[in-house]
């Protein structure tokens, strides 16, 4: 099996940092068991607020996870079997296939999001962590519609105006050069003129 | 899910601190087998690199120098394509054939105290790596009992000639296990014919094994998996023996780590880069000798 590219915005100094060790005995593996908990944990809610060092390497995981998933899908074997590891309670491993393949599918990669949230404590830095299209209320603010008020309306309608008046400039200063040309055909039409008056 | 029983206890049980790594051979793998046992001669059935791709998948292992270092930190993507702009300029001038870890090699080079200011070395090619410009290759030989290994960087200007004198593989990608072994499996005399390889024929794989000098080794030779040796876990000293149990119990979780897996791996999309410029220079080469004749 070969991976794709991972696409995140996750620096690759902070791959080499973070070694998570966590509980009585920490090893490597209880370290993939902590990864794991989390993993069924976002999997379940869709977002979780956790330590920045862990929430930038669940991200990871997740991201092969999902590219693995979508790419050999549930009849291959070894994918199944991995996504049958980290999800620890199983029926994750349905909404695994049944709902979040086809839902990313339609995504470019990444296919997560990570905030990081403003802590009292500056040397604890959380985190933030989602699969996008979640059901919950997004996390950045939206940009307002603010162009209903009044300065905007304003400004508007000068730059309207200052529109309008470059293009009657231009024009006008179009037509002052097509005048001289135009001048001899008027000339010689006035002067046929006067010479029929005279005639008469 | 409450994990299997034999699971937790592996988890809780072993320090994997105290076991060194494992070494699996990449050129005797299933995956080399299907690229190097067939001919060049169907080099259309030869699977590419990638679905899509011009790029044979032989160029892993013919070229292995040509890929990056699977440190993200450390990589730079300009530094690398410089580099290898560098390494086919001296590739124009100095052939560099294709050759495996096993085959048996000479190597002259330019050296201002030696007679005739040149020095050749014959021997076996024990080990191969290095990336970019700092790849190198090691050779061992026996001379008047006494065991020798040089390094020789491949790409040193002071590097004269790569001579290849049996083309073959081994069942190891490391042969430093030569040291522990009898003087008669690393000796090659200075004089030794090139047997050429014919064109158009699969590299040859030699799957001796060989049996081990007994107790001290230099190193721990049980704990890599090698598989070109053979050696009685009886004779291993009291608390070894222990020690190999433990290392030779399969880790079920390496198996779903996939980001161990991906960080000790380039993906396929920067490998198809790297070996870009040398395809199209071998194109170049082969379109030229076509063009004389």
């Amino acid at each position: 099996m070969s991976y794709d590219k991972i696409r995140t915005l996750v620096p690759p100094k902070a791959w080499k940092h973070i070694k998570a060790t966590w509980g009585t005995v920490p090893t490597y593996a209880m370290r993939l068991e902590k990864i794991r908990q989390m993993m069924t944990g976002l999997f379940r809610y869709e977002r979780i607020e956790c330590h920045d060092k862990y929430g930038l390497e669940i991200q990871q995981y997740t991201e092969l996870l999902l590219q693995e998933a979508i790419k050999y899908g549930p009849r291959h074997k070894p994918t199944m079997e991995t996504v049958d590891f980290y999800m620890i309670e199983k029926d994750l491993v349905h909404k695994t296939f049944k709902l979040f393949v086809p839902r990313f599918a339609r995504f470019e990669p990444p296919y997560t999001k990570i905030h990081f949230i403003p802590t009292q404590n500056r040397e604890i830095k959380r985190v933030l962590l989602e699969l996008k299209g979640n059901p919950f209320p997004p996390v950045e603010p939206r940009p307002l519609d603010r162009k209903g008020s009044l300065v905007n309306i304003l400004l508007a309608e000068a730059k309207r105006d200052y529109v309008r008046q470059k293009v009657k400039a231009e024009s006008a200063k179009e037509e002052s050069r097509d005048a001289p040309v135009e001048e001899p055909v008027e000339a010689t039409q006035a002067k046929e003129t006067t010479e029929a008056i005279k005639e008469e | 899910m409450a994990l299997s029983r034999k699971f937790a206890l592996r988890m809780a049980g072993v320090d994997i601190t105290r076991i060194t790594a494992r070494k699996e051979s990449i050129l005797a793998s299933k995956a080399a087998k299907t690229v190097l046992q067939k001919d060049i001669k169907d080099i259309e059935k030869i699977p590419p690199l990638r679905p899509g791709s011009e790029i044979p998948a032989s160029y892993k292992y013919i070229y292995p120098e040509f890929l990056a270092s699977t440190d993200m930190v450390r990589r730079n993507t300009l530094c690398e394509k410089l580099v290898r702009l560098d390494m086919l300029k001296r590739r124009t001038v100095l052939s560099i054939p294709e050759f495996y870890p096993g085959s048996i090699m000479a190597v002259t080079i330019s050296d201002p105290n030696a007679p005739n200011k040149l020095s050749r070395f014959v021997g076996i090619c024990i080990c191969r790596g290095g990336n970019g410009l700092n790849a190198f290759i090691i050779l061992r030989n026996v001379v008047d009992g006494l065991g020798v290994e040089i390094m020789y960087n491949l790409y040193n200007p002071t590097v004269r000639e790569i001579q290849v004198l049996r083309l073959e593989r081994r069942l190891d990608d490391q042969l430093f296990y030569l040291r522990d072994c009898a003087p008669e499996h690393s000796t090659v005399p200075f004089d030794l014919d090139v047997t050429p390889h014919p064109t158009g024929v699969a590299v040859p794989l030699n799957e001796t094994v060989l049996k081990l000098n007994p107790h001290p080794w230099k190193t721990r030779w049980e704990l890599y998996h090698f598989r070109g040796i053979t050696f009685d876990p009886k004779e291993l000293p009291l608390g070894r023996a222990k020690q190999l149990e433990k290392a030779l119990q399969p880790h079920e979780w390496v198996k779903f780590d996939i980001m161990k897996k991906y960080r000790n791996q380039i993906v396929l999309e920067d490998q198809e880069e790297m070996f870009k410029d040398i395809y199209q220079f071998n194109n170049a080469r082969l379109e030229k000798r076509r063009s004389r004749r």
